[in-house]
């Protein structure tokens, strides 16, 4: 049976069955209510344990603590209550539960599970009040606070990964641990998860859980060190535990069933009785089967790690033979594999990360970005694009969710162009999804990294979007956010920072105004930028060596190609590839920075570096035809134009970056990566910091992702080509090229063929000239929409938007986030040209 | 006309200038002065300065630097025409987009170059590169190096042109490298062509009928519209008839544009007497209702009839 059957591949017939438009609907209702039940019970496993009081904590105990949560904590089939916004806080309604899927993530409908391991005491100040707060209120009761203050957090005041990290710190090591505290620098985000990364589903789906615990009994018996045994022993324990779960719940589903007397409703419980009897013990054997499989994989994997960029992988791959086996043998639907696939959606969403009032500025409106990538080629190179790809892409369109995040993946010459026109025209009718990965680029940036041909072709996406060998990689890609404007900024000011005063910070590196030449500003630039890689990567392989001492991961390293083989947990190397991923912010506002200063200073030389240093220290004020002219592409070179030198200047950085990241060692013996992709994170650090000689004025944002700069780049095909021109193999960690088009009502037809081909000319390598560029995503809706859900934000609770990287609901972002959107370039697909419209005021 | 032509600009990633993803190349200067000129900074193949008030900080730098004395700040338009001599130095020092010198010389080899990086564009859409102005075939020995150049690379080419050309220079020199003609036919009485159009219109008639016996490249008319000008009842009855005798099977009415108003003033030139607003959905739809009475009226001579935009 060939792949592909369908004749309407956009299933135009199909629509949301009333079981998913119901679930939507409350979905979308519902807030985040804070669980405490992980917590709880993790907490006291630990101190019935004595682990609080050990110099490191085991796999085994690990283990151990994992499998009693999943023998413990409530099996719940049908939910019955959310919370939503109230008049006077929030108030309760009634939800009558109709998943196909049994289980949840937290305790709660949409929850947020608590890790105190890593930092969700900093929820503790203010959980009296975070059920009010303006952005992103989450729902906790008085008693759960309680339990928190007094039974929960206290116990990790000193144990959490943050302060067990800081702890093992030398006089030296500490001060790099201040760098944090100032915030401006970069982020490291192991003290708050690892999780970037794609479990490998395929061995759970097809074998069952009972066949990889003999495996690991197998293997733990003929091993004669200890510490494999003791790694082979809590694989069992793990699994163990996560077959009880299943059990526990099929108990309740029938014990639910017994009392329902609706006959409809008491045969889809039994149903799920049945299913969850069997797996994921036990090979899938069909479809149904498989997704939940999938899913009691997925509840556990975020009982261990935190619900941060954790990501799913090709699930159109993994399921493809189930699907066609029950297609084949008459079981299945299309209609009722959407509606199966939207239930699952559902769940894999029913949960948020904690985000403290202090985070919503860098990380606010985020979802838990667990991404899904779908099509592309397979390990062979073939076309990987099936029946289950299109089902999969109409439940993206149909549901409109941010979480999970939907990637495709795009292969030209293997992958049809009926293909992409489909991703195009889910893209125009969702306005942001799903992101579009060039496979020929990123399969030649991952093999230059070191991955195999059939490893590199069979990559995931995670969390954003970055490629990383799916079920084989364990390459924390976000491990590192790096605002590289500091760097400029110690370039610039001779070690200080404007933001932490007359400190020296870093080395000094010559004050900028004695500098002859353009060249000893870029050496000055490359010294800041080496200085603070080495800052970040050494922070992170402290972090990473915490890890290994108290934070095994013996869940994931059970559904991990690698662990098994070694006898290894992945935290120590367990798995085939073990990079580290950094992420960059400010690319474009750096770069531009660097033009503007090779132009106006070295080679016009129409202002000294001391008057430009001067202006950039005013603000600009007093200088505003110079800052006119700086941000004006016609007079100063900027990124995105095909201007050579401005272009050249971005390929310097990321060869840089490359460079001396790329020289680093990871933890794991691994090698680190180089993403550029910024979350919201470019809007929340251009906040905090002054002027640029780019002309970018204090406190506004910077440019997302890979993107140019917003607003100076008036051609769309010169944007495209300027980055399409980056090499690739810099760009391994992913990134996230933005783009906001007009939406066009007039001819359809016509914008979805143009804008496929200028997809297409973007990823072209121009017979092996360039690269073509690694990924783009869009955002396609009106800016008169965008300015209305500001001012009335209820109107448009679906209003789904790329941020840089994952998708969000625009309602949910800050202010400065959502200026953000607003101010991006916004081309007009028919014209190709940049619609001017003035900044978005941002509100007082 | 001089051989070294200028350029006004190259608009990449255009869709509306022919099929797929297009660049577009606006020569500077044409023969033909339509009152309705779209495109205003084309018309003269001189270099001139644009200034735009909304852009302009007031700044002084301009002032400053011209050697004619020909700025003040206090002016709406800044600039005294009569004494500018289109030098361009206070466009150069303009640090924003306030003053814009149009108009700029391209090699045929570094016109190309830009026009082949969108190269990638062209192969997934089967798109090209247009040709339009201003009046392009006014350049014919820059024209014919720079199709010459493009069909090396095996590039789609539209000319968009008035028809306002000599007829057996523009065989020789240009026909057998264009593909596709975008001709348009504006006025067909004669008197009125010379008023609105400052030329009478027999040579571009004439050369539409011959261009449309000659084999190898599609010729596709094109009626830009113009309110109480170009939009009448009778204007576009006759040029209905032109075209079925000539032999045309279709014509695209272009919607009226008044983007030239703003540039004309931009350039010093007085407001020409129009309409400021782009037409209404129901005063287009009266247009295009008048115009296919008139199709109707004259059978089934005319197999498909194209709408609004071009074809």
């Amino acid at each position: 049976m060939p792949q592909l059957t369908l004749s309407d591949l956009s299933l135009k017939d199909y629509v949301l069955t009333p079981r998913v438009s119901y679930l939507k609907g409350i979905y979308f209702r519902a807030k985040p209510e804070i669980c405490t039940e992980r917590a709880g019970l993790i907490t006291r496993f630990h101190l019935d344990n004595g682990l609080f009081e050990q110099g490191r904590i085991s796999i085994l105990d690990k283990a151990k603590a994992y499998r009693h949560v999943l023998e413990n904590s409530t099996p719940i089939v049908r939910h019955t209550r959310g919370y939503e916004k109230g008049e006077d806080g929030m108030k309760d309604f009634k939800i009558k539960d109709v998943s196909l899927f049994a289980g949840s993530t937290t305790s709660k409908f949409k929850g947020v599970p608590l890790y105190p391991e890593f930092l969700a005491l900093t929820l503790w100040p203010e959980l009296w009040t975070i059920s009010r707060r303006a952005s992103n209120p989450f729902y906790i009761t008085d008693k759960e606070v309680e339990e928190l203050n007094y039974e929960i957090f206290p116990h990790w005041i000193e144990n959490n990964l943050f302060e067990l990290g800081r702890k093992r710190c030398s006089e030296e090591d500490l001060k790099k641990f201040k760098l944090i505290e100032y915030f401006v620098f970069f982020l490291a985000s192991k003290p708050n998860c690892i999780s970037h990364t794609i479990p490998d589903f395929s061995r759970a789906i097809n074998l069952g859980l009972r066949e990889i615990i003999n495996e690991a009994r197998d293997k733990g018996d003929k091993t004669a060190d200890p510490s494999k045994k003791e790694f082979y022993t809590a694989i069992s324990e793990v699994l163990e535990g996560i077959i009880a779960y299943s059990k526990r719940l099929a108990a309740e589903a029938e014990e639910r069933a017994s009392e329902e007397s609706d006959p409809v409703l008491k045969k889809e419980l039994l149903d799920i009785a049945e299913v969850n009897r069997r797996v994921p013990e036990f090979p899938a054997l069909t479809f149904r089967e498989g997704l939940t499989t999938v899913w009691m994989c997925w509840i556990a994997c975020h009982l261990e790690n935190p619900n941060v960029g954790l990501s799913l992988g090709r699930l159109d791959q993994v399921l493809y033979d189930l699907y066609r086996k029950d297609m084949g043998n008459g079981t299945l639907t299309i209609e009722k594999a959407i509606e199966l696939i939207c239930c699952l959606w559902l769940k894999i969403g029913d949960h948020v990360p904690t985000i403290a009032d202090t985070g919503e500025q860098l990380f606010g409106g985020t979802g838990s970005n667990q991404a899904i990538t779908l099509g592309g080629v397979d390990k062979e190179g073939r076309d990987a694009v099936n029946d289950l790809t299109y089902v999969m892409l109409k439940a993206t369109e149909l549901m409109k969710l941010r979480d999970p995040n939907l990637n495709a993946r795009y292969y030209h010459g293997v992958n049809s162009q009926e293909y992409l026109r489909r991703l195009c025209e889910i893209n125009v009718k969702t306005g942001a999804t799903p992101a579009i990965h060039n496979d020929k680029a990123i399969i030649k940036a991952l093999m230059r990294k070191g991955d195999t041909l059939e490893q590199a072709r069979d990559y995931g996406v995670i969390g954003c979007v970055e490629p990383n060998s799916n079920g084989r990689a364990y390459g924390h890609t976000g491990a590192i956010l790096l605002n590289l404007t500091s760097a400029l900024e110690l370039a610039l000011f001779n070690g200080r920072h404007r933001h932490t005063g007359e400190k020296l910070i870093s080395k000094k590196t010559g004050a900028p105004v004695t500098f002859k030449t353009f060249d000893e500003f870029k050496s000055a630039f490359e010294k800041q930028t080496r200085w603070l890689v080495e800052q970040a990567t050494t922070l992170n392989n402290i972090f990473g060596k915490t890890h290994q001492d108290f934070y095994p991961t013996p869940i994931l390293s059970a559904l991990f190609e690698g662990p098994m083989d070694k006898g290894k947990d992945l935290i120590n190397g367990g798995a085939v590839i073990n990079s580290s991923g950094a992420t960059i912010i400010g690319l474009a506002d750096v770069a531009d920075s660097l033009s503007a200063i090779q132009e106006v200073v070295f080679k016009e030389k129409v202002i000294s570096f001391k008057t430009l240093l001067d202006a950039v220290e005013k603000n600009f004020e007093g200088s505003e035809a110079l800052q006119k002219r700086l941000m004006n592409p016609d007079k100063t070179p900027k990124y995105g134009n095909e201007d050579p030198a401005a272009d050249a200047n971005v390929t310097w950085i990321v060869e840089l970056l490359d460079k001396a990241f790329g020289g680093k060692e990871n933890y794991r013996g691994g090698r680190y990566r180089v993403g550029y992709w910024t979350m919201t994170n470019h809007a929340g650090f251009g906040r905090l910091m002054k002027a640029l000689p780019s002309g970018r004025k204090a406190h506004e944002n910077f440019t997302s992702g890979i993107t140019p700069v917003s607003g100076v780049t008036p051609g769309l095909t010169e944007a495209l080509n300027s980055v399409a021109n980056q090499p690739a193999e810099c760009l391994s960690g992913g990134v996230a090229l933005n783009l906001k088009y007009t939406p066009e009502t007039k001819d359809t037809q016509g914008m979805l063929k143009n804008f496929a081909a200028s997809v297409e000319g973007y990823f072209d390598d121009l017979d092996k000239t360039r690269d073509g560029g690694v990924e783009i995503q869009f955002n396609i809706t009106t800016h008169k929409d965008f300015v209305e859900a500001v001012k009335n934000p209820d109107a448009y609770p679906e209003l789904l938007v790329r941020v840089s990287g994952y998708t969000a609901y625009f309602k949910d972002l800050n202010p400065q986030m959502q200026k953000e959107i607003i101010d991006r370039t916004e081309y007009l697909l028919s014209s190709g040209k940049a619609e001017p419209y003035d900044p978005f005021p941002l509100p007082k | 006309m001089s051989s070294f032509p200028l350029i006004v600009d190259v608009k990449r990633h255009s869709l509306e200038d022919g099929p797929g993803i297009r660049s577009v190349v606006f020569f500077k200067g044409c023969p033909l002065r339509c009152i309705f000129c779209h495109n205003y900074e084309a018309q003269s193949p001189e270099a001139e300065i644009a200034f735009s008030a909304k852009d302009c900080i007031k700044c002084g730098r301009c002032k400053e630097v011209c050697p004619q004395g020909a700025i003040d700040l206090e002016l709406p338009g800044r600039i005294y025409r009569e004494r500018c001599i289109r030098c361009g130095k206070c466009a150069s020092v303009c640090p924003g987009r306030g003053l814009r010198l149009i108009g700029s010389y391209y090699s045929v080899e570094s016109l190309t170059e830009i026009l082949l990086r969108d190269l990638p564009f062209y192969r997934h859409s089967g798109g090209g590169v247009t040709l339009s102005g201003g009046e392009c075939t006014i350049y014919p020995d820059y024209l014919e190096t720079l199709l010459k150049s493009l069909k090396a690379s095996g590039i789609h080419v539209v000319l968009e042109t008035s028809g306002y050309f000599d007829y057996d220079v523009f065989k020789q020199k240009m026909l057998p490298y264009i593909d596709l003609i975008y001709y348009d036919i504006k006025i067909a009485d004669v008197e009125a062509h010379r008023q609105y159009i400052g030329k009478p219109n027999q040579k571009i008639f004439e050369n539409f009928r011959r261009l449309l016996r000659e084999k190898g490249v599609k010729v596709h008319p094109r009626t830009p519209l113009v309110p109480g000008i170009t939009a009448t009842k009778e204007n576009l009855s006759t040029i209905v008839d032109f075209l079925c005798d000539a032999g045309a099977g279709s014509v695209s009415l272009l919607p009226y544009n008044p983007m030239g108003i703003e540039m004309a003033v931009n350039l010093g030139r007085p407001r020409p007497p129009l309409p400021m607003g782009f037409m209404k959905p129901d005063e287009e739809r009266e247009v295009y209702a008048m115009f296919k009475t008139i199709i109707e009226e004259r059978g089934r001579r005319w197999k498909r009839l194209l709408e609004p935009a071009s074809a």
